[in-house]
C-alpha cells in the first residue's frame, strides 16, 4: 500500500515538472553563414500586399533565410513590442516607433558596426540626413526604412467637386468650406475635418504641426528644458488648437477615434468626411480606394499667418534583438529594407518615402490626376516644408501632451493650465 | 491506510493546481511588491528607492483621480447589475413558457467577449451616425443626443451601462438559482396571508436571499475593481483621463510611460482595497449567515 501510494505521488510530481518544464526551445546556436535560418520579424509595416514582394525579393538574393513576419496593427504594437522584450521573448527583428526607441536600446545590437562592414565608413553619406540624425541619438542601434511625412488634409475631390469648394489653404478658407458642406446637406456627410483624436501619436501630429507653424522650434527647445511648456507662444498655439474644437471644425466625439481602421473606413468606405487630418502615409489607402473615388492631398492650413508645415521623422526604424541567434541574417534583412530592393517597393507603396537618397518618386500606381499631385504635394513638403521631427524624445512629455490637451479639448482644463502640467511632467524628466 | 495516517496521497493530488496558483498567482502578487521597490521601466536595470513610489503615489493626484473614477464606476455598475439580474430572475421566475430561451438571450452578453461588446458600443454611441443617437434624431429628441464616450461628463456612466448590459445575465444566473431554493411554502403561506407581489419581493424573497446579496456584492466589487479591456477599447482612459480607472493607470504606467515599479505600486493599493473590503464583507457575510 505504502509502495503504490509513493508510486502514484512520484507520477503527480514528473506529470507537474513535465508541465512547468514544458516550453519551446528557442532557436540554438548561431547557424553557419549557409545554412538554412529562420527570422521572427514584427512591425506593423510593410502591409500585406508590400510584404509579398519583399518577401519574395529577399528569398531570391538569400534564399537560406526565412522571415516569419507578424504585422500588427500600429495601435496595438507599442505595447505588444514592450510586452514581449520585458518577457524575454522579442522576435529576432523589430520595428519601433521613434518616440519610445530610447527606451529599448538596452534590448537591441547596435548597427553601426555591421553598416561600416556593408558599406563602409561614409555609410550615412547614402541616407537623407534630417531623418538619419533622429537616430543618431540611440546610437544607430535602429536603422530607419523610410521617411513619414506628417500631418497633410487628405480629401474627397468628388465631394468638393459637389459643392463647388477649392481645397483650403488657410483656417479661414477651412471654416467657409466646412459652411458650404454644412449648407449643401450631403447624405451622410459630416461637414467637419475628420480627425483621429483617440491615438496619441494622431492627435499629438496635429497638435505639434500647430505649434510649429505658431512657435517654429520651441516645442523642441522646450523638450529639452531650455524653455519652459508654459512659453506665450506655446500657450498661444495651444489656444489656436484648442479652437478646432470650439469652432466645430474636427468633427464629435473624435477623441476616442483610431486612425485605422475606424478613420480610414469612415472616410474611404463609408464616405463620412469631405476631409481628414492625418499622416502621409494615407497616400497607401489612397492607392487602395482610388477605384472609389478622387483624393487629393494639401498641407494642413496655415493657422494665424505660419508656414505650411509638416513634421518628418525615419519611420519602420527597424533593430536586432541583442539575444538573436542569429545576427548576421537579421543584418542582412536590415540592409535590404534600409538600403536595398525594400526602397524600391516603398517607393512604389506610397507608405513612406525612401530613406535612401536619390530614388526619384514614383507615383505610377496612382491613376489621377489629383492624386498624383497630391503624392507630388507630399515629396515637395518633405523637402521644402519640414518644421522638425514628428516625435520627441521623452515619451513621458508626450504622453502628457496628449492626455492635457485632451483635457483641453473637453474643456476641462484652459490651454495655460495644461502646459503648466505638461511642465510639471518635463521638469521630472531626467535629462 | 489507516485514518489516523497522514494522508498525503490527497495534498498530491491538489499538488499541481497549487503548484499553478503559486506560479501564476502568488509568485505574481509578491514579485510584483517587489518590483514596486524600485524605479524600473521595465527593460533596462532596476534601482531601488525603497518606499518612494508608494510616497510619490499618495501625492499624485492622478492617483486620486483613478480611484474617483474607479469608485464611482462601481458605485453605477455593481447596484445597477444586482438590480437588474435581480428582476430578471424575478420575471423569469414568473413565466412558465420559454424560460430557457429567455435565460439564454439574457445570459448570452456574459459570453459574449468583452471586445466585442466593446467595438459594438463605441459605434452605437458614435456621436454623428452612431445607433443611439440616430435613433433619438429620428423620434425628434434630438436635443438628448450627446457625445456619449466623448465627454467629460458622460463617458464613465457610459462604459458602465455597457458594463451592466453585459453582466446583468451573469446575477440574473445567480439570483435566479437563488430564488429558486426558497421553499415554494413560504410564497403559499404569504399567498394565504393576503401578500401582493411587490410585498412577496421585498419582505420575503429580497430579506432570503440576503446571502446572494453579499456574495455578489463581493464579487461585483472585485470585478469591477479589475475591469479594464471594457475601457480600454471604449475610450483608452479618455477623454482627457474621464475614464482613466485604476486598472487602466496600472496599464498606462507600466506600458506607456514605462515606469514599472510605480504601476506595481498602484497594482499593490488595488490589491489592498480588495483585500480589505473582502475581508469587511466576509465578516458581514458571517454574521447574516449566524
Amino acid at each position: 500500500m505504502k509502495t503504490t501510494a509513493m508510486v502514484k505521488g512520484l507520477m503527480v510530481l514528473i506529470l507537474v515538472g513535465s508541465i512547468l518544464g514544458c516550453g519551446s526551445s528557442k532557436k540554438g546556436a548561431e547557424s553557419a553563414s549557409n545554412e538554412a535560418v529562420e527570422l521572427d520579424f514584427w512591425a506593423w509595416a510593410p502591409n500585406d500586399d508590400e510584404w509579398k514582394q519583399v518577401e519574395e525579393k529577399f528569398a531570391a538574393k538569400y534564399p537560406n533565410i526565412k522571415i516569419n513576419y507578424t504585422r500588427f496593427s500600429s495601435q496595438d504594437y507599442a505595447e505588444k513590442i514592450r510586452v514581449a522584450i520585458a518577457g524575454n521573448s522579442a522576435p529576432d527583428l523589430m520595428g519601433f516607433e521613434l518616440s519610445t526607441a530610447a527606451k529599448y536600446v538596452s534590448a537591441l545590437e547596435p548597427l553601426a558596426p555591421y553598416a561600416e562592414k556593408a558599406w563602409g565608413a561614409n555609410w550615412k553619406d547614402q541616407f537623407k540626413e534630417e531623418p538619419l540624425k533622429q537616430v543618431e541619438g540611440i546610437d544607430y542601434k535602429l536603422l530607419p526604412t523610410g521617411v513619414a511625412v506628417t500631418p497633410v488634409i487628405v480629401y474627397n475631390a468628388d465631394m468638393f467637386a459637389q459643392v463647388k469648394a477649392d481645397p483650403p489653404e488657410t483656417m479661414e478658407q477651412l471654416k467657409e468650406v466646412l459652411k458650404k458642406f454644412e449648407a449643401a446637406k450631403l447624405d451622410g456627410v459630416i461637414p467637419r475635418l475628420g480627425f483621429p483624436g483617440g491615438k496619441n501619436s494622431s492627435f499629438n501630429d496635429f497638435y505639434f504641426n500647430v505649434v510649429n507653424q505658431v512657435a517654429p522650434g520651441k516645442l523642441y527647445e522646450a523638450t529639452d528644458g531650455k524653455i519652459p511648456f508654459t512659453d506665450p507662444d506655446i500657450v498661444k498655439a495651444t489656444e489656436i488648437f484648442k479652437s478646432f474644437y470650439t469652432d466645430g471644425i474636427v468633427q464629435d466625439g473624435n477623441l476616442t477615434v483610431a486612425f485605422s481602421p475606424q478613420l480610414t473606413d469612415l472616410f474611404f468606405t463609408g464616405k463620412k468626411f469631405p476631409m481628414i487630418v492625418v499622416g502621409a502615409w494615407t497616400l497607401n489607402w489612397i492607392k487602395q480606394f482610388q477605384d472609389g473615388g478622387n483624393y487629393g492631398i494639401i498641407p494642413v492650413p496655415s493657422v494665424a499667418g505660419g508656414k505650411h508645415t509638416v513634421q518628418v521623422n525615419a519611420d519602420l526604424p527597424l533593430g536586432i534583438n541583442k539575444n538573436s541567434k542569429h545576427k548576421e541574417a537579421a543584418w542582412k534583412f536590415i540592409e535590404f529594407m534600409a538600403a536595398g530592393e525594400y526602397q524600391q517597393i516603398e517607393n512604389k507603396s506610397l507608405l513612406f518615402l525612401p530613406i535612401v537618397k536619390g530614388i526619384e518618386a514614383d507615383h505610377s500606381l496612382l491613376t489621377s490626376e489629383i492624386s498624383k499631385k497630391g503624392a507630388q504635394t507630399v515629396v515637395d513638403l518633405a523637402e521644402n516644408n519640414a518644421g522638425g521631427s514628428r516625435f520627441i524624445v521623452h515619451p513621458e512629455i508626450s504622453e502628457a501632451i496628449y492626455m492635457n490637451l485632451q483635457k483641453v479639448a473637453t474643456g476641462a482644463l484652459t490651454p495655460q493650465a495644461a502646459m503648466e502640467e505638461v511642465q510639471k511632467v518635463s521638469e521630472s524628466v531626467k535629462r | 491506510m489507516t485514518r489516523g495516517k497522514y494522508q498525503w496521497i490527497g495534498y498530491a493530488y491538489v499538488l499541481p493546481i497549487f503548484l499553478f496558483l503559486i506560479l501564476f498567482v502568488y509568485f505574481g502578487i509578491v514579485y510584483n511588491v517587489y518590483i514596486s521597490l524600485f524605479e524600473w521601466d521595465g527593460i533596462g536595470e532596476k534601482t531601488f528607492i525603497g518606499l518612494q513610489n508608494y510616497l510619490e503615489m499618495f501625492r499624485d493626484p492622478k492617483v486620486y483621480e483613478a480611484l474617483l473614477h474607479t469608485f464611482q464606476f462601481m458605485a453605477i455598475s455593481v447596484p445597477c447589475s444586482m438590480l437588474l439580474g435581480f428582476i430578471f430572475a424575478l420575471l423569469l421566475h414568473s413565466i412558465r413558457r420559454f424560460a430557457d430561451a429567455i435565460k439564454a438571450v439574457i445570459f448570452l452578453p456574459y459570453v459574449m467577449a468583452i471586445i466585442v461588446i466593446g467595438i459594438t458600443f463605441q459605434m452605437i454611441y458614435e456621436p454623428n451616425y452612431g445607433l443611439l443617437n440616430e435613433a433619438l434624431r429620428s423620434v425628434h429628441l434630438d436635443g438628448l443626443a450627446r457625445q456619449w464616450i466623448g465627454s467629460r461628463n458622460l463617458a464613465l456612466a457610459s462604459i458602465a451601462a455597457v458594463y451592466v448590459y453585459s453582466h446583468a445575465g451573469f446575477y440574473m444566473l445567480l439570483y435566479y438559482t437563488s430564488i429558486l431554493n426558497i421553499n415554494a411554502e413560504v410564497f403559499e403561506a404569504a399567498e394565504m396571508d393576503g401578500a401582493g407581489a411587490l410585498t412577496k419581493i421585498t419582505r420575503i424573497v429580497a430579506p432570503l436571499l440576503k446571502s446572494t446579496h453579499i456574495i455578489l456584492l463581493i464579487l461585483g466589487v472585485i470585478a469591477t475593481l479589475k475591469v479594464f479591456e471594457l475601457v480600454w477599447i471604449m475610450t483608452g482612459g479618455g477623454p482627457g483621463g474621464a475614464t482613466e480607472l485604476l486598472s487602466t493607470f496600472v496599464f498606462r504606467s507600466a506600458l506607456l510611460q514605462f515606469e514599472q515599479g510605480y504601476s506595481a505600486a498602484i497594482s499593490v493599493l488595488m490589491l489592498m482595497i480588495a483585500l480589505v473590503y473582502t475581508i469587511f464583507q466576509l465578516k458581514s457575510y458571517d454574521k447574516a449567515r449566524r
